[in-house]
This record gives C-alpha cells, sequence and structure tokens, in this order.
C-alpha cells in the first residue's frame, strides 16, 4: 500500500508554529496516522533543541556582533595593503580621515555603476521588508505544502483501514446539528482514503474540506448516544486550548493516540453490528469508549490546567 | 576601489537584514509569552517552617521539579531563574500549607503578594519534610519525588519519577513515562503515551488499591502487592510479575495489547480470560470451570477455571485481539 508523507520542510514548519490553523490540523491529523512522519517530527525537534542549544551563545549577542566587525575591518585593511603598512607612522587622527577619504573614494562611481548599485541597494532593502513580513505574519502566508509520494505506509491502528471504513458513521450522530465536529474529525482513515485517490504531489491543505465524508443516516446502537455526547463535549473543551497549550510533539501524540482508540471503537462497532448478540464485541466497544472518554478526560484536564 | 565599495554594501544589507531578522524573532518570541514582563531572572531560595504533615503546592509552566523529603520541619525552594519567588504559608507557625509561588515578571506592584499565574518557567528543587504531600501541576518537564508521604501530580508532557512515597500516589501526564518504585498505599497511574513501570508497591491500608492507565504505553508491574489491581491499556502490553495477593482482585483489559502474567508456580487463583481475536497460553494446568470442553475454549479464546489451592485471587482478563499469556517465574 503506498502512502504519501510529510516532506521535512512541512515538518519544520509545523513545528515553527508557521503553518495557519488550518494547515497546522491537517499535518496533525496526517501525523497521527503516520509513524513514519511522527517520527520525523521527533527528528525535527531534537535537531532544533540541538542547534538552539549549540547557537544559544551566538543568538544572545547583539547584532551586528563584536566578531563581525572585526571581521569586516580585516577584510577591509586586507583590501588596502598600502593604507596598513604607512598607518603604522601615522597618527590615529589622520588614519580615520584617510579611511573615511578611501571610502567617499570608493563611491565615485560613473552614472551607470551609481545606477547598479542603486538597484542592488534597493532590491537588498526589499528583501529585507520582505523577510520582515514574513517572520511577523508567520501563519497566514505559509506556502503550499507538498508531500512526497511512494512511500510505504507504516503506521496504522492495529485495525485494517476498511473495518475502520465499515463503521465510520459511528462517529456521526444522525442529525447534523448534534454532530460533534471534533469527533468527526479524528477519523484518520477519511483522511488516508482521500489521499490515497491521487499518485502525485497533492496539496493537503487544500482537502479537510474534500475528506470530511458527506454524513450518513447511521442508527446507534444502545448506548451510544450518550458515550457520543460525552466524547462531543470534551472534544470542544480540548479543541478550545489545544493549538495554544499542547505542544506540535505532544499535539501529534495525542492524535495519534485518538487514532488508536478510534480504531478499537471502529473495530467492536463492525463487529457488534455485524452480530448484535456478540455480547463480547458489545462489550469491548463499550470499554472502547470509555477509553476514549478517559483519554479525552485526561487531555482536557491537563490542558485546562495549562491554559489557566 | 569599486571592489571595497561592492563589499561595503554587501556587508551593510547583510547587517541591516541580520538586523531585521533579529527584530522580527524578537517580536515573534514576545508574542509566544504573551508577557513583555518576562524575564528568565536569577537563582534564589526561600525556605519556611512547616508541619510535618504540610501540603506543598507548585504549578508551572515548564522546568524540572525534584523534591526530597528530609528531617528538618522546614520547607525550602531553590528556583534556578525567576524574578520573585514566594512560599506563601497561610500565616501559621508552622505553615501546615504552604505554596509556592515563582514568577518570570519583573514588574510587580511592591508589598503585592504573588498570584497563582502557573506561568513560571523555572528548574526547581525543594525540600520537604518526609510526612508532606506534595501536589504539582506542570505543563512541560520532568518531575522527580522522593520520600514524601503522598505525591499529587498533574503534567502535561514529561516524565514523572516517584520513589519511597509512603501513603499514596495520584499522577498522571500526557505525554512522558512514568516510574514509581519501593512505594506504599494507594496508587492512581495514569498516562497517554509513554511507559508505566511500578516495582516494589505495597498496600498500607486494607482499601488501598492500584490503579493503573494508559493508551498506548506499555505497563510493567513488579511485586505489587495490593489485593485489588486494575490495569487498562488499548494497545500497550500489560506485564505483572510477582505474587497474587490472597483473594485479590485483578483487572486487566487491553485492546490490542498483550497481557503477560509471571507468577510463582505455588500460585492460587481463579482466572476469566477472553481474547476473542487474540490467542490464550498458559503455563499452569488450569482446571476448568465451564462444562464445555476445555481446548475448544481455548481456541474460541477463552479460559476459565481455577488453578492451586488456598485462597484464591481472581484473576479477570479481557484483550479483543492481543496474547493472554500465564508464565511460571
Amino acid at each position: 500500500m503506498r502512502e504519501f508523507c510529510l516532506t521535512e520542510e512541512v515538518i519544520q514548519q509545523f513545528v515553527d508554529g508557521e503553518l495557519s490553523k488550518e494547515q497546522s490540523e491537517s499535518v496533525a491529523s496526517h501525523l497521527a496516522a503516520c509513524d513514519k512522519c511522527a517520527g520525523l517530527l521527533d527528528e525535527v525537534e531534537q535537531e532544533n533543541a540541538l542547534l538552539s542549544e549549540a547557537f544559544a551563545p551566538e543568538m544572545s549577542l547583539p547584532v551586528p556582533t563584536a566578531m563581525l566587525r572585526e571581521r569586516l575591518d580585516a577584510a577591509i585593511a586586507e583590501l588596502a595593503p598600502a593604507h596598513s603598512s604607512s598607518a603604522q607612522t601615522e597618527s590615529a587622527g589622520s588614519r580615520v580621515r584617510d579611511w573615511f577619504a578611501s571610502l567617499f573614494g570608493s563611491f565615485s562611481f560613473t552614472p551607470q555603476q551609481a545606477f547598479g548599485f542603486a538597484s542592488l541597494a534597493v532590491v537588498l532593502a526589499f528583501a529585507a521588508i520582505f523577510v520582515v513580513i514574513q517572520l511577523r505574519q508567520g501563519r497566514g502566508t505559509a506556502p503550499t505544502v507538498a508531500v512526497n509520494t511512494g512511500r510505504e505506509q507504516t503506521a496504522k491502528p492495529s485495525t485494517s483501514p476498511e473495518e475502520i471504513k465499515g463503521a465510520e458513521p459511528a462517529f456521526t450522530p444522525p442529525a447534523p446539528a448534534s454532530t460533534p465536529e471534533g469527533v468527526a474529525d479524528y477519523r484518520p482513515n477519511a483522511r488516508r482514503a482521500s489521499a490515497k485517490k491521487t499518485n502525485r504531489a497533492v496539496n493537503i491543505i487544500d482537502t479537510p474540506d474534500k475528506i470530511k465524508p458527506a454524513p450518513v443516516e447511521t442508527k446507534l446502537l444502545p448506548g451510544e448516544q450518550g458515550y457520543l455526547e460525552a466524547i462531543a463535549s470534551l472534544t470542544t473543551a480540548i479543541e478550545a486550548n489545544k493549538d495554544d497549550v499542547l505542544k506540535p510533539a505532544v499535539r501529534a501524540d495525542y492524535e495519534r493516540n485518538l487514532a488508536i482508540v478510534d480504531g478499537a471503537i471502529a473495530t467492536t462497532r463492525q463487529q457488534a453490528k455485524r452480530n448484535p448478540s456478540d455480547r463480547d464485541a458489545v462489550e469491548f466497544m463499550y470499554t472502547a469508549y470509555q477509553n476514549k472518554i478517559d483519554l479525552l478526560s485526561a487531555v482536557a484536564d491537563q490542558t485546562r490546567i495549562a491554559s489557566r | 576601489m569599486k571592489r571595497k565599495a561592492l563589499l561595503i554594501i554587501i556587508a551593510l544589507a547583510a547587517l541591516t537584514l541580520s538586523a531585521t531578522a533579529a527584530f522580527a524573532q524578537k517580536e515573534k518570541d514576545k508574542e509566544k509569552f504573551k508577557d513583555k514582563n518576562f524575564e528568565p531572572g536569577v537563582q534564589m531560595e526561600r525556605a519556611i517552617p512547616a508541619a510535618q504533615n504540610v501540603a506543598v503546592s507548585v504549578c508551572l509552566t515548564s522546568g524540572n521539579i525534584l523534591v526530597h523529603g528530609w528531617d528538618r520541619p522546614e520547607v525550602k525552594v531553590t528556583a534556578t531563574s525567576v524574578r520573585q519567588l514566594e512560599l506563601q504559608g497561610g500565616g501559621l507557625n508552622p505553615s501546615q500549607r504552604v505554596d509556592v509561588m515563582a514568577s518570570n515578571r519583573a514588574e510587580n506592584a511592591p508589598g503585592e503578594p504573588l498570584l497563582s499565574e502557573c506561568r513560571a518557567i523555572t528548574d526547581m528543587e525543594i525540600n520537604v519534610p518526609r510526612g508532606a504531600t506534595v501536589d504539582i501541576k506542570l505543563r512541560t518537564g520532568d518531575i522527580q519525588i522522593s520520600d514524601v508521604a503522598e505525591a499529587r501530580i498533574k503534567n502535561l508532557s514529561g516524565d514523572i519519577t516517584l520513589s519511597n512515597i509512603t501513603r499514596a500516589v495520584e499522577a498522571s501526564t500526557i505525554n512522558g513515562d512514568l516510574e514509581l518504585t519501593n512505594s506504599a498505599g494507594r496508587v492512581r497511574l495514569a498516562n497517554v503515551s509513554g511507559d508505566i513501570d511500578a516495582t516494589n508497591i505495597r498496600a498500607v491500608e486494607a482499601g488501598d488499591d492500584f490503579s493503573v492507565t494508559t493508551t498506548s504505553g506499555d505497563i510493567d508491574l513488579v511485586n505489587v502487592a495490593q489485593a485489588r489491581l486494575n490495569a487498562n491499556s488499548t494497545s500497550g502490553m500489560i506485564t505483572l510479575t510477582g505474587e497474587l495477593a490472597r483473594r485479590g482482585n485483578y483487572d486487566f483489559n487491553t485492546f490490542s495489547g498483550d497481557v503477560v502474567l509471571n507468577l510463582p508456580q505455588t500460585s492460587a487463583f481463579r482466572i476469566s480470560a477472553k481474547t476473542p481475536q487474540g490467542t490464550i497460553a498458559t503455563d499452569f494446568a488450569i482446571k476448568s470451570t465451564s462444562d464445555a470442553d476445555s481446548q475448544s475454549l481455548l481456541q474460541e479464546g477463552r479460559l476459565s477455571g481455577a488453578y492451586g489451592s488456598g485462597d484464591w485471587a481472581s484473576l479477570n482478563i479481557n484483550s479483543f485481539s492481543g496474547t493472554v499469556r500465564l508464565q511460571k517465574r
């Protein structure tokens, strides 16, 4: 089976918080379903931590650094050996005057040269402004996310996608008004199924709307409604604080575990639906629902504390 | 000369770019912390007289926290990088309750007590009387606690290591390992991912139970003596090694994880195990209590029977697709 994987660039942008909310959710969802990409995320975070540590002394220095000024002086001195050799016999004042004289002498351009340098300066100024805008706006202007193709799928819950697909409607209460948004979004198989439709690079940011399955009228098993309501309520509580509180790696881990529990619910539900007299399947399904509620409760509790 | 001029222009442009990038990054950092007064600060130390059974609470955003029980009737806190540090003892001497308040904010009205904002970022070392109850809330960081009576911890991300807790433990983290050793009393351990290990745990009172829950982590329990034990996992493996408590009640529930029990040959237990889509393997010659043929039941992923004599422990094992294995030590 072939599966798309995120590029390192995209993961780096995800970690840096440079993706829009929708993009970030798409990436988090993919990370939840793909061990390979989750592993890559870990690597990127480790590298970031390593680099931050390594460059901590440099980053704490003012800009420009004294070292840079020294290097510039040295480079200029090398370009004018005659000045430096005669400097030994001259006073400091005359050295400064000479340096400024040589500096201003450097700017005695022909009109063509002046125009060329001016153009270069304008281009650089625009580049500086562009950098500032990019860094300050960050999330709003993230580029299109490209994904690699052709990698083997490695991460999935213990159930096959086909099994999960069969039980999808379990997560969608019949009336659209009562559909718990967060619960519906946690169907990793839906995203995978969408991604499988194309074999070339795709912009996964555009996919969430496309991959949302159409609402399906589904008969819930007895007792399910209560679980779904509790899950919807907890999911809403988590969604309110998730982006502010959960670090990307934790968020991806949370989504991954949610996918595991959803896989368990889907599998047992399919079994229970196929054979309603199978008490084991029904019992395991409710246990899986309870596990999801426990998981959501723990995360909701922690995010509530952390967001204070 | 022209080359020199070009060099100077490029250097100036590089400097401009560096400065603007640094400025933008600084703005970004400010936004990240959402606190213009945020400053890392300096190391500070505070101490306050405290009762033997003092309740100590700490709430931080980020940092590693180390807590040790000691014999002195005093709570002492050392924070590595803060602007303000207060131990609020409620006016009693010795204090029955101590709230550890830390802040990275430089500006605070003179004489105004610090509020519990839970926003400080600092490493912290805390010494408390051995009878203390320690309550920690943390967003990111590792926590180590030893030699106290009770530990209550809620952590969002980070490992929790506990040892020599003498009365009760309640610890949860979303993303991190949990380790509990040489402790006693009522135990509640929970995480979402990360492994949970508990070794040499005993009950203090008859009602003390042991509960452990994870979603994808593995659970490894060695010599856990509580008479009521409950272990839940969705995809992680559950392993129990050691003697069973007489008349103890053991519940193990997983969806796809394995359940492995390493028990002494002299064990006595009744067992009810099922794994509809998994397998059951046992080293023990278990007498079936079912009318049905035991081999066919095993093939269906069911086992119901008893082993040994005396005060049976009760084992209840449920897995949907994992393997259940009973092994002799």
